[in-house]
């Protein structure tokens, strides 16, 4: 079993677990761009969001950090800094060490993630079994243990069960205990409750909030729901056509970016602000990932838009008591 | 306008040689049947928008296909102006659909990849012979117009149309026909935040020119409390509330219609996280549907079922704590 030695703590507190500076993906050879240039990082236990609507490039990037790229898809350009360490030079086997015991994940879809031919105990007690080489029944004890935090009613009869028998809710928190098992730095839940019905969502979503709490852990919270995030993130990064295009606060106060201020105007209002204005939706539609970018990518859609931003793409800026904001309105200001 | 009385749907699985001999075998019965719908009572008044809310599994589909005469309910009546759907020939059923129509969830399965924009959206016109091939192909480009899509884009295929767009062009599909009803299902779900609310926007449009009734069936609460006139709460195949918009939050809501709100608005202070799982559509528990994940439940709850008892003017609400 090969560990690499990242659990030396050489690494100060306050450097970040990830940092992941100009991150991009394709597809086809270069062809259609998942994700055009990413920089952000994650300090220690902290939660952050990712949102953005579908092709945005949210699951490549989650996909990139964890080195499960799909067939056709490459990575183009970016570093990933994890504890120090650059992941993407690093040879496959040594890459795979780092997954599941430092890193994990949490799919979208907890079916097809979980494997339907072998029981839950199986595929809970393979990672104890794997990665720190305890006995079988050693890691029987972990599993239920383990269950149990995920809050699964009676854990050690769940063990003996394949996955077919669970419903939605019970698979993903199978999937959020796996993630979590070796107390990782990094967990990369990938729209963990997109396949969820409302109640059960935020049942898992405070199941994987106070498992992470527990076990200090990262939490990069990929979603396309906003709602979801208020009260769960400290930071959100607003992704667009395959670009962080504002860091915000986790309960989307004050947003900057005209996307954002028109993504928070085109969701129906809470129920209870009891106000049923008609909604603003944005115009137009979102950028085709086989288009290049002439200047900023909200530009055709964008309300407010200056002269400049039909050639000159924006830089991330650091706008001070908000975040960071890729938009000429905050540029010179 | 559309009335149902005490409705009730379920399904079978098909039956089966093996699943026969097994039940033989066993001494049991193999593959009970599915109880989607179990016998509630609604009305539909015209002119206005009924939102159906529920969880997946509640029944809230299925019960959208029975007001259009998609599925026949085992027991229970609909009534449409005023005729029974069960007592229509086959012929005054299929003249049903001018005035029904309903608009399915995922556009991109529900128009065929291989028929034009233009034929699918002269679909219903041409079986219902009103008009010859030119006023047919006038009606689609008029048609196109009204739901924002450009007439150049008669000729296209589904598959060259980006998801809001195709929502667009399943919702002039419903409106070919000029329905007074129009069952939406899901017709938000499917597509992104941005455009959601340009789908949104077109219907409520829509609604007020033509005079529409619309029911609306989604499990996002607050896109119903924003468009419907009426609410009502589905959840394990029976219905837990109906009220009007109005009334949100002015009134002692049952308890799922207060959980359901709270699992909407994760920034409220008061947050109700339920236990449980919804209940299994083989197997409902007996009494109320919710009691086992109910936070007020009583015993009564485990043993009847509450019935359906009004409150107010147009607000009823099944709960034995709510009377």
């Amino acid at each position: 079993m090969i560990t690499p030695d990242l659990n030396q703590k050489s690494a100060n507190i306050a450097d970040p677990v990830l940092k992941v500076s100009n991150l991009a993906v394709s597809f086809g050879r270069g062809r259609y761009l998942a994700v055009r240039g990413l920089d952000f990082d994650l300090n220690q236990g902290e939660v952050v969001g990712l949102v953005g609507e579908s092709g945005s490039g949210k699951s490549m990037t989650a996909f990139s950090l964890m080195g499960l790229l799909p067939f056709g898809a490459a990575l183009d350009s970016g570093s990933v800094i994890f504890q120090g360490r650059e992941l993407t030079t690093l040879p496959p086997k040594e890459r795979r060490s780092v997954c599941g015991l430092h890193m994990g994940m949490v799919f979208q879809e907890p079916l097809t993630a979980l494997n339907p031919v072998l029981t839950i105990g199986d595929q809970v007690s393979e990672i104890f079994r794997y990665r720190m080489g305890y006995s079988k029944a050693q890691a029987q004890k972990m599993a239920i243990e383990l269950l149990g935090q995920a809050g699964l009613p009676n854990p050690a009869s769940t063990l003996k069960n394949y996955p077919h028998r669970f419903s939605g809710g019970m698979r993903q928190r199978v999937v959020i205990a796996m993630a979590l098992a070796l107390s990782p730095q990094l967990v990369i839940a990938d729209e963990p409750t997109t396949a969820l019905d409302p109640t059960i969502a935020a049942q898992v979503v405070l199941i994987l909030k106070t498992m992470s709490e527990q076990r200090q852990t990262a939490v990069l919270f990929i979603t396309h729901n906003l709602r979801l995030l208020t009260g769960l993130t400290s930071r959100v990064l607003v992704m667009y056509a395959g670009l962080i295009v504002e860091e915000t606060k986790g309960d989307f106060s004050d947003p900057l970016h005209p996307y954002t201020r028109g993504l928070m105007n085109a969701l129906p209002p809470l129920p209870s602000s009891g106000q049923s204005k008609r909604l603003a939706p944005i115009a137009g539609h979102p950028l085709s990932p086989d288009e290049r970018l002439n200047g900023c990518p909200f530009e055709p859609r964008c309300p407010e838009r200056l002269g400049v931003c039909a050639t000159v793409c924006p830089p991330l800026t650091e706008k001070s008591g908000y975040g960071r904001v890729r938009c000429h309105l905050y540029y010179h200001a | 306008m559309l009335n149902l009385e005490n409705v009730s749907k379920s399904f079978k699985p098909p039956s089966s040689f093996g699943r026969e001999l097994l039940s033989l075998i066993s001494r049991k019965e193999i593959g009970g049947s599915v109880h989607a719908v179990r016998g509630l009572s609604l009305r539909v008044k015209p002119g206005q928008i009924l939102g159906l809310v529920g969880e997946s599994g509640s029944g809230k589909s299925t019960l959208g296909r029975i007001m259009c005469g998609l599925y026949r309910p085992n027991t229970g009546k609909v009534v449409f102006e005023g005729r029974d759907l069960d007592s229509l020939n086959k012929k005054e059923r299929q003249r049903l659909s001018l005035k029904i129509q309903f608009m399915f969830q995922d556009p991109a399965s529900s128009l065929n990849p291989r028929i034009r924009c233009g034929a699918a959206l002269s679909e219903g016109l041409v079986i219902h012979g009103l008009g010859n091939r030119l006023e047919r192909r006038e009606k689609v480009c008029h048609l196109m117009e009204e739901v924002g899509l450009s007439p150049k884009l008669i000729d296209r295929y589904p598959h060259q149309f980006s998801g809001g767009q195709r929502q667009r062009l399943s919702l002039a599909r419903a409106l070919s026909l000029d329905p007074s009803l129009l069952i939406a299902d899901e017709p938000a779900s499917a597509i992104d935040v941005s455009i959601q609310a340009q789908i949104i926007n077109l219907l409520l449009d829509l609604k007020a020119k033509r005079g529409l009734t619309m029911v609306l069936i989604s499990h996002d609460l607050p896109l119903v409390c924003l468009m419907a006139d009426q609410i009502a709460v589905m959840y394990g195949g029976l219905l837990m509330e109906v009220f009007p918009r109005s009334l949100l939050g002015q009134v002692d809501h049952h308890p799922y219609v207060k959980a359901l709100w709270a699992s909407a608005d994760f920034a409220s202070s008061q947050k109700i996280t339920l236990e449980g799982e919804p209940p299994d559509p083989l197997n409902p528990p007996p009494g109320c549907p919710f009691h086992p994940r109910c936070l007020e439940a009583v015993d009564i709850c485990a043993s009847l079922c509450p019935p359906m008892l009004p409150l107010g003017s147009d607000h009823f609400c099944a709960c034995h704590l709510r009377k």
